[in-house]
């Protein structure tokens, strides 16, 4: 009989035991499934959202970024080379005349000269030497993969489509650009414009003196900013250049 | 009079021959451009070197363009000359952009690449030219890799021919990513434990 009544008071603890830690098992279940779960949600979430936060990412820069779309004139100090670098200038044959001129070779990430293309309402747009990130930030960049400006051949620009470049694609044939830079300024006509694809280098290629032309190209994507596989651009020959009287600094 | 005529002829002939000798040891940046061209670079890589060396021409003298044209070519004949020859072209200026890209790509191994980028370094390194090639950041860059050459503390990175010119240059942050999915696949293993042991109680 005692058996019996220890065997069921042992049992009884056991079964007691037991639905205790079924009980804490179920609190703890109560409490942190919610949280998994939210967990679970917040990380589809933030997943689902990339593609269309890349897509407006720009938009929202252009909105509450103004360092983007200001600094017009700014002449800030290069992050490329120390201030006190030497003066480049050297006495250039120009190739199309065959007259002597002085040429003003900039530095990596200056200040290079304007771009005017009144037809569509780029006026004294700064061009900077170089198309990093920041230079593109700041103004159209002039490409170190085509000859400097003034010299016959491919000079290439490149610009933000939603900043410096975002009028080119108004850009028709017979418009009128001109590039003003501290030793020349050049006049050029628009032949065509064209779309190609981001490997594809036929218009940005060098043409090694056999054609004299400006080429300006942005991004192409459909009416949406961002970085795209097609590139827009506009092809200019020289109508006249004017070489200007540099005075060198003793 | 016949006499100081054959002198002048016999003093001109050596003036030239000297000015020979001489343009022949005395390269100058256009002809280490036209080297890089013969060499069988392509088109804006052969641009970029024009537009590095005629802005810094005055840097480099005459025995170093030579040494850079030796170089040149001595890379061209290890690398370019077997590739192009296997093509069935001789002549390496007449190789089309097309060709040269699938030599660079397609041909050469990863260890060929090394080894033409150290010996550019290297190159740089004997004229105080500091060169850095490493792996592209942005797969935009259409030679694949960032390459600078910073000359008497003036940085002149090199620029991809066709530049990212939308807005959004940056890549994706891999890093968030990464880290909402690890959260995703953790929370999903943790529901499952959690279901489980209270099915088991």
């Amino acid at each position: 009989m005692s058996d019996r009544a220890s065997a069921k008071s042992g049992h009884k603890s056991r079964h007691r035991k037991h639905s205790e830690s079924n009980k804490v098992l179920r609190t703890i279940t109560f409490v942190l499934t919610p949280f998994l779960v939210f967990i679970v949600v917040c990380g589809v979430f933030v997943l689902g959202l990339f593609k269309p936060y890349s897509m407006a990412k720009p938009y929202l820069e252009t909105v509450f970024n103004p360092d983007t779309v200001k600094n017009k004139d700014d002449y800030q100090v290069s992050i490329y080379h120390p201030d006190n670098m030497p003066l480049r200038v050297k006495e250039i044959e120009d190739e199309s005349t065959n007259e002597k001129h002085t040429i003003i070779y900039p530095y990596y990430g200056d200040y290079y000269g304007t771009l005017t293309i009144s037809s569509v309402g780029i006026k004294d747009t700064p061009i900077y030497c170089g198309t990093s990130n920041d230079l593109l930030a700041k103004g159209i960049g002039w490409s170190n993969s085509s000859v400097y400006i003034g010299r016959v051949g491919n000079v290439v620009l490149a610009g933000h489509r939603n900043t410096y470049f975002a009028m080119l694609f108004q850009c028709k044939q017979g418009d009128i650009v001109t590039v003003d830079t501290d030793y020349c300024t050049i006049t050029y006509i628009v032949r065509e414009t064209a779309i190609f694809n981001k490997n594809d280098l036929k218009y940005v290629n060098p043409t090694f003196g056999k054609e004299d032309k400006l080429t300006m190209y942005t991004c192409w994507g459909r009416n949406r900013l961002g970085a795209t596989d097609q590139r827009f651009a506009v092809i200019c020959d020289v109508v006249e250049r004017k070489w200007k009287d540099v005075k060198i600094p003793e | 009079m016949k006499l100081f005529k054959k002198i002048t002829a016999a003093a001109a002939s050596v003036v030239i021959a000297g000015s020979m000798a001489i343009s022949a040891s005395a390269a100058t940046w256009q002809e280490a451009v036209q080297a890089a061209k013969d060499a069988g670079c392509q088109d804006h890589n052969v641009q970029q070197l024009s537009t590095f060396l005629e802005a810094n021409s005055t840097y480099f003298t005459a025995a170093q363009y030579d040494k850079m044209i030796a170089k040149l070519k001595e890379i061209s004949d290890k690398f370019v000359k077997p590739a192009a020859n296997d093509m069935g072209v001789t002549d390496l200026s007449t190789l089309t952009e097309a060709q040269k890209v699938e030599i660079g790509k397609k041909v050469w191994s990863d260890e060929n690449r090394q080894e033409i980028i150290d010996a550019l370094v290297n190159l740089g390194k004997e004229f105080n030219v500091t060169v850095t090639v490493t792996k592209a950041a942005s797969n935009a860059n259409y030679a694949g890799y960032d390459v600078s050459a910073t000359i008497n503390g003036a940085e002149n990175p090199v620029n991809p021919p066709i530049e990212q010119t939308g807005t959004e240059s940056e890549p994706v942050n891999t890093v968030a990513v990464v880290g909402a999915s690890a959260a995703i696949l953790l929370a999903g293993a943790g529901i499952v434990v959690v279901a489980k042991k209270n099915k088991e109680n």
